[in-house]
């Protein structure tokens, strides 16, 4: 059993200064949380806060039903995997591993039977008499990870654990990573800025930006359903594309005009997009969200049946990506860059001109000043 | 033409090497084996070399209560500098090693000593050390003779000299624990170590490489150490604080017997190189990474 629960959690470094402010999650058992964001957004601080590695400026944190704001470290029950892997420089391995089982005045016999079992588990028993300048970065990490699950901790804290190895590394460590939850059934409270860890390893992500809360959901809800521009934004690769648009109504029908008006660019809202559209942000600009592969040539919006419902942009293709599985346009509008992912059958080539419809239920429009998702729905979380 | 080419090629590193060792030959080369050669002659009061002795001079040395005398005086001398010298630099070193309000001042002060005269030092400590007016008697109420009573003169003086090499040790220390990854600290502190048990098994290893450096370097400076002596004690009392090469120096400019001085020179040198030599052959265990 593991709990974690932060209320109003805040760290000020300097007065007024505040790294994260009024942080607020509950953490079940057995939860893979991902903190993400770009660097500088409070997360690594939250961690070494939940570590006790910061002191907490204010609010509470609470462990399996006990304040720990001002518990040591040691005494937290937590074990963490550090980004540059923090491994102790004159032990071996087998030092480093059984470090924390010494401290705390475990059997010899004992020590020896669990290294063995850690080291067999993540495959590193033959390097128990190396030191960790002889590893390599892949074996560093596996080190890491062993010295962190040795103590059977309450929950593991990581803190950007992959950001060290290269591409092809990082992606088997991540299913490693995830196999690992699953075996050894505890919480994890793990760090990073990269948006493809978060969404494959989440069981619920925290997206954050300027020591503040952007919204906590599980990945798929938070791709689907984003609460504002930045999480939109900054969750999905490649990223979303914005547009500047305008919201009227047209024959008792609501419409979000791409652009101006004049243009004639124009998608129909229904049901509860329409509802929304018309009650927050009718005769008012907004910002018009849609994810690359929420855009459709001719025909297949014709075959998903809402090309009546879309008048198609007429634009010229700046650059063509063709991936095997599918291809990318870019294609330039309102001084930015905006990406399609099609059918790899789609041969349209650089410079061509080709039509683009928007997936009427797949658009997200964003409050001009808030920024904030018209169509959020908080009760889906 | 080939053959010459190849010469030519041969020559110019070693000319770059010239200034380097000319200065070397003239104050380190000429002196050690005019020293070398000095030992095995009965010199006249001008230090020319005069009768050749041969191994004369070493062995009325080895023979001589009063160098047994120095060489023992020199060991516990180097001792008790080498282990204060160090300890001094190393509890300075690891409290300054965090941030906190008036950090700089607390450093400087203690790099101070590095800054000192050993003789200016030397001329402070003998007013301290003085037996009516001294601070030090002042204050613990005692009535010693520090300087003058046989029993205490070593010690005070090793005591100084350990306190001024105290200030290039910190310096060494400081650098050392500067290059500990800081993180190593924070894992140990979720692993559940105390700051003890952080400073035996993450400090002090991490330390290693430096703490060997520093260890040769401070016993070959103890070895030298003179100016201090010279001011606070001579020697004295009763040859209790007669390093050896405080004796060399007796024995050359008051005695006037540069034979043996020159002798007592080599020995010095030999029991320095052995110590070095053995010193690094220690490295190889003693320095866990």
């Amino acid at each position: 059993m593991s709990e974690i629960t932060l209320r109003n959690v805040c760290k000020e470094f300097e007065k007024g200064q505040f790294a994260v402010k009024d942080f607020n999650l509950d953490i079940r058992d057995r939860e893979f949380i991902i903190f993400v964001g770009p660097s500088g957004c409070g997360k690594s601080t939250t961690l070494r806060m939940i570590a006790g590695l910061e002191d907490i400026s204010d609010g509470e944190l609470w462990i399996d039903g006990e304040l720990c704001n001002y518990y040591e470290p040691k005494d937290r029950g937590l074990s963490m995997v550090f980004q540059n892997y923090a491994l102790y420089p004159n032990m071996t391995v087998y030092g480093n591993l059984a470090y924390a089982l010494k401290i705390r005045k475990v059997p010899k016999s004992e020590i020896d039977e669990r290294v063995h079992k850690v080291a067999r588990t993540l495959e590193i028993e033959h390097l128990l008499d190396r030191r960790p300048a002889a590893l390599s970065g892949g074996q560093k990490q596996r080190v890491a990870i062993g010295s962190a699950i040795i103590r059977k901790p309450k929950a593991f804290l990581m803190d950007e654990p992959l950001s060290n190895l290269d591409a092809k590394l990082r992606a088997q460590m991540r299913i490693e990573l995830a196999k690992l939850h699953r075996e050894l059934e505890t919480t994890i409270i793990y760090v990073t800025h990269d948006q493809t860890e978060a969404m494959t390893l989440g069981t619920r992500i925290v997206v954050m930006k300027d020591g503040v809360v952007q919204q906590v959901e599980a990945p798929i809800e938070l791709y689907n359903n984003p609460a504002n521009l930045f999480v939109a934004g900054f969750i999905g690769s490649p990223s979303m594309n914005f547009f500047e648009a305008c919201v009227g109504e047209e024959n008792g029908r609501i419409v979000v005009y791409i652009g101006e008006k004049e243009e004639g660019r124009k998608i129909y809202l229904s049901g509860y997009r329409a509802e929304m559209a018309k009650l927050r942000a009718l005769n008012k600009k907004v910002t018009l969200g849609i994810r690359p592969e929420d855009i459709y040539e001719a025909d297949e919006a014709k075959e998903r049946g809402f090309e009546k419902d879309t008048v198609g942009m007429e634009e010229t293709v700046s650059a063509r990506e063709m991936l095997g599985a599918e291809v990318f346009l870019y294609f330039d509008a309102q001084g930015k860059t905006h990406g399609v992912r099609l059918n790899p059958e789609n041969r349209t080539q650089t410079g061509e001109k080709i039509n683009f419809y928007f997936d009427p239920e797949r658009i997200h429009l964003f409050d001009k000043d808030t920024e904030e998702n018209l169509f959020y729905r908080e009760e889906m979380r | 033409m080939n053959t010459g080419k190849k010469t030519k090629l041969n020559v110019s590193p070693y000319f770059y090497l010239v200034p380097c060792m000319l200065v070397f030959a003239v104050f380190l080369f000429y002196p050690f084996f005019k020293t070398i050669f000095l030992s095995l002659f009965l010199t006249d009061r001008m230090g020319q070399a005069k009768i050749f002795v041969g191994l004369q001079n070493y062995i009325e040395l080895l023979t001589s209560a009063s160098f047994q005398n120095s060489l023992k005086v020199t060991l516990i001398f180097v001792v008790i500098v080498v282990v204060g010298g160090m300890l001094l630099g190393l509890i300075a070193a690891v409290l300054c090693n965090r941030a906190f309000p008036g950090i700089r001042v607390f450093s400087t002060a203690y790099a101070l000593p590095m800054a000192i005269a050993s003789s200016s030092a030397a001329m402070v400590f003998q007013i301290m050390l003085h037996p009516t007016v001294g601070i030090v008697n002042k204050l613990t109420g005692l009535d010693i003779n520090w300087l003058n009573d046989p029993n205490t003169a070593l010690i005070c003086v090793a005591i100084l000299t350990a306190w001024l090499n105290s200030g290039i040790n910190f310096l060494y220390f400081s650098a050392g624990l500067g290059n500990i990854d800081e993180t190593i600290y924070e894992r140990a502190s979720v692993d559940g170590a105390s700051s003890v048990q952080k400073f035996f098994s993450l400090t002090l290893p991490g330390l290693s490489p430096i703490m060997f450096y520093t260890l040769v370097v401070n016993i070959i400076q103890a070895f030298q150490s003179f100016g201090q002596i010279k001011i606070l004690t001579e020697g004295g009392p009763d040859e209790a604080t007669n390093v050896i090469v405080y004796s060399i120096y007796r024995d050359a400019f008051f005695n006037y017997r540069f034979g043996s001085a020159a002798a007592q020179s080599v020995i010095l040198f030999i029991i320095v190189m052995l110590i070095t030599l053995v010193m690094f052959r220690i490295e190889k265990k003693g320095v866990s990474y």
